[in-house]
C-alpha cells in the first residue's frame, strides 16, 4: 500500500453493537452485507472499523494501531490490509479513494 | 485481526456464554399490545381489538423509542415483538423500523391475519431476523373453532403466502389443544410442503388476568405425551435432551433460589403498559418503566426478583427431571397463586414422559407420581399403553389448579369458573 492513499467508509444501514466486549455488525436493510449472517470482530478490528469514516486514510489508522496496541508497523499494515479485504468481501465497506498519492 | 462471519449458532452460543457471567440482558420481549384480531380459546393474554381502555393504556411510540434506546445501551441484541397481535397497533411498522435502526435482531410473533402486501413488502426492505406465525388448525373449520373469528383462516393463509413468496424468514408453529390435536401432524405436513420450519407446544396456562378459561381446551398429560411418542423427531429430541441434562451429574442446581431460568440473568419482558417483568407470564413482580429507567429496573429490581430465596423445600427442589417439566415460578403463580407451589399438571406430565422415554427418576421427596407414590401405578400403566400405542385406559387423576381466579367475584377477567 506504500505510496497510495486508501480511504474507506462503512456502508450505510449497518449498525455496530458493542456487547460483552464484542463488536457486532448488524445489517439493517436489504442490499447491505448478508442479512442472514452475523459479523463480529475483536478489539483491534473494532478500532479500525470505528475509524472507517470516509475521511481518514488507512495509513493514519494503522499508525494509530501501532501506538495504541504497541504493534510494529509491518505487522499492523499487513493485518489491516487483510481485515479491509475481509470487510470488502463481506460487502460492509466501500472504497472512497484508492489512487496513488 | 479478522472480521468473523459467524455461523449463527456458534455466535449465539459464544455470546450467551459471555453475557451470563456479566448479567447482560441480551434477550428481551416487548408485548406491544394485548389486543388481537383473533379470540382464541387457549390464549393467556388476548383482548378484543376494539378494547379502548387497553389501547389507551399502551405505551406510545415515543415511550417505546425511549425504552428501546435504553435497551440498546443495556446490551439487548435479540428483541422479540409479541402480543396479543403486533399488527393490532396501527403504528407497529414505525416501532419496528425504529428497532431495526437500533441494530436489534428482531423476531416477530404474529397470527398472520393482518399481513397485507404493503406489510410484506416493507418487511422485505427491512428484513426481520425471524417471523413466526401460529397456525391454529389445518382446516378452516378447526382453525376458526379455536380462533372464534369467521374468515380468519383465509386471512392467515394469505399472510403466510405473502411472506413465503417473498422468501422472508418464516416459521410456523402451533399450540396443540383439544380442538386441533387431530390436525397437528397435518399442520406439520403443510409446513413441510411450504418449505418452512414447524414446531408445536402443548403447554397451556391460565390467563395472566387470572381466568382459567384456557384450561378448558388443555390436553391431558397422557394426550401430551402421546403426541411426543407419535412425533418421531420429538421423541428423539426428548431422549437426547434427557441424556444431556438429567443424567448429567453437574446439572445446575440452586435449591436455595426460586428462579432457575434465564429470566433476570440475560432476559426480561415488557408488557404493553410498560411493566418490566422477568418473563411474559410472571406478573407478581413488576417494574413500571413509565416511572423509572430500564437500567434501574434491570440492575436493581429484577436482580432482586431473580435472587429471591426459596421459602421452603418442595418436591420440585431436588427433582432431577426438571428438564422435561415446564414447572417454573410463573407457572406456579398462574396455576396455584404461589410461585413455589408445584403444578400438579406439569408434575404428572413430566413423570409420564419420564416413564415413557425411560428417564431415571431419583427420589425427590413426597411425590405421588414416583415409585411408592399413590399415583405411580397409574403412571406406569399409562406409560405402558402409550409405548405400545394402545388406547389409554388407566385412571390418572384429573389435574386442576389449586387456585384460579381472583376470587373477588367480579368476573371482570372473564373467569366464571373457579375449578376446571
Amino acid at each position: 500500500m506504500k505510496g497510495a492513499v486508501h480511504v474507506y467508509r462503512r456502508k450505510e444501514q449497518l449498525v455496530t453493537r458493542r456487547i460483552a466486549d464484542e463488536s457486532i455488525i448488524v445489517p439493517v436493510a436489504e442490499n447491505v452485507g448478508d442479512l442472514e449472517s452475523v459479523y463480529t470482530m475483536g478489539e483491534v478490528g473494532g478500532y479500525i472499523w470505528e475509524r472507517l469514516d470516509g475521511q481518514r486514510p488507512l495509513d493514519e489508522i494503522v499508525a494509530g494501531i501501532c501506538l495504541e496496541y504497541e504493534i510494529d508497523e509491518v505487522s499492523a499494515k499487513s493485518d489491516a490490509a487483510e481485515f479491509i479485504s475481509a470487510l470488502e468481501i463481506a460487502g460492509l465497506i466501500e472504497k472512497v479513494r484508492g489512487e496513488s498519492g | 485481526m479478522t472480521v468473523q462471519v459467524e455461523s449463527y449458532e456458534h455466535f449465539s452460543r459464544l455470546l450467551h456464554g459471555k453475557v451470563i457471567e456479566q448479567r447482560i440482558p441480551v434477550t428481551a420481549t416487548i408485548e406491544v399490545s394485548h389486543r388481537c384480531s383473533l379470540n382464541c380459546s387457549h390464549c393467556y393474554n388476548n383482548l378484543p381489538m376494539n378494547d379502548e381502555a387497553a389501547r389507551r393504556s399502551e405505551l406510545s411510540y415515543e415511550e417505546l423509542c425511549r425504552i428501546m434506546d435504553e435497551m440498546a445501551d443495556a446490551g439487548v441484541l435479540w428483541l422479540l415483538f409479541s402480543g396479543g397481535e403486533i399488527f393490532a397497533r396501527s403504528d407497529f411498522l414505525d416501532i419496528y423500523t425504529y428497532a431495526k435502526k437500533k441494530g436489534f435482531l428482531l423476531t416477530l410473533f404474529t397470527n398472520g391475519t393482518l399481513i397485507t402486501e404493503r406489510v410484506a413488502d416493507y418487511l422485505v426492505r427491512w428484513r426481520p431476523f425471524a417471523i413466526e406465525i401460529t397456525l391454529y388448525g389445518r382446516t378452516k373449520g378447526t382453525y376458526e373453532t379455536l380462533t372464534r373469528v369467521p374468515g380468519s383462516w383465509e386471512k392467515c393463509m394469505r399472510g403466510i403466502e405473502l411472506l413465503r413468496e417473498r422468501k422472508l424468514p418464516l416459521k410456523l408453529k402451533t399450540v396443540a389443544v383439544s380442538v386441533n390435536r387431530h390436525e397437528l401432524f397435518a399442520m406439520q405436513d403443510l409446513a413441510a410442503e411450504l418449505g418452512v420450519e414447524f414446531r408445536f407446544d402443548s403447554m397451556i396456562n391460565p390467563r395472566t388476568d387470572c381466568s382459567a378459561s384456557p384450561l378448558h381446551v388443555r390436553l391431558t398429560p397422557a394426550e401430551i405425551v402421546e403426541l411426543d411418542v407419535l412425533d418421531g423427531r420429538r421423541a428423539s429430541e426428548w431422549k437426547e435432551f434427557a441424556e444431556r441434562t438429567i443424567r448429567s451429574a453437574d446439572q445446575e442446581h440452586h435449591p436455595d433460589q426460586v428462579y432457575h431460568c434465564s429470566g433476570g440473568v440475560n432476559s426480561f419482558s415488557i408488557d404493553p403498559t410498560g411493566k418490566m417483568t422477568i418473563c411474559v407470564l410472571s406478573h407478581f413482580d413488576e417494574f413500571d418503566l413509565r416511572s423509572g429507567s430500564l437500567r434501574e429496573g434491570w440492575d436493581h429490581f429484577l436482580r432482586g426478583v431473580r435472587g429471591k430465596p426459596a421459602t421452603r423445600p418442595t418436591k420440585c427442589t431436588d427433582c432431577r427431571i426438571k428438564a422435561v417439566c415446564g414447572m417454573c415460578p410463573a407457572n406456579g403463580e398462574l396455576e396455584n397463586g404461589d410461585p413455589e407451589e408445584p403444578v400438579d399438571f406439569l408434575c404428572q406430565t413430566a413423570h409420564l414422559r419420564a416413564a415413557v422415554f425411560g428417564f431415571p427418576v431419583a427420589a425427590h421427596g413426597d411425590c405421588e407420581y414416583c415409585e411408592g407414590g399413590v399415583h405411580h401405578p397409574a403412571i406406569a400403566e399409562t406409560a405402558a399403553s402409550l409405548k405400545d400405542r394402545k388406547p389409554v385406559t388407566s385412571a390418572l387423576p384429573a389435574t386442576a389448579p389449586k387456585s384460579v381466579g381472583c376470587e373477588t367475584g367480579c368476573f371482570g377477567c372473564g373467569n366464571t369458573a373457579t375449578t376446571v
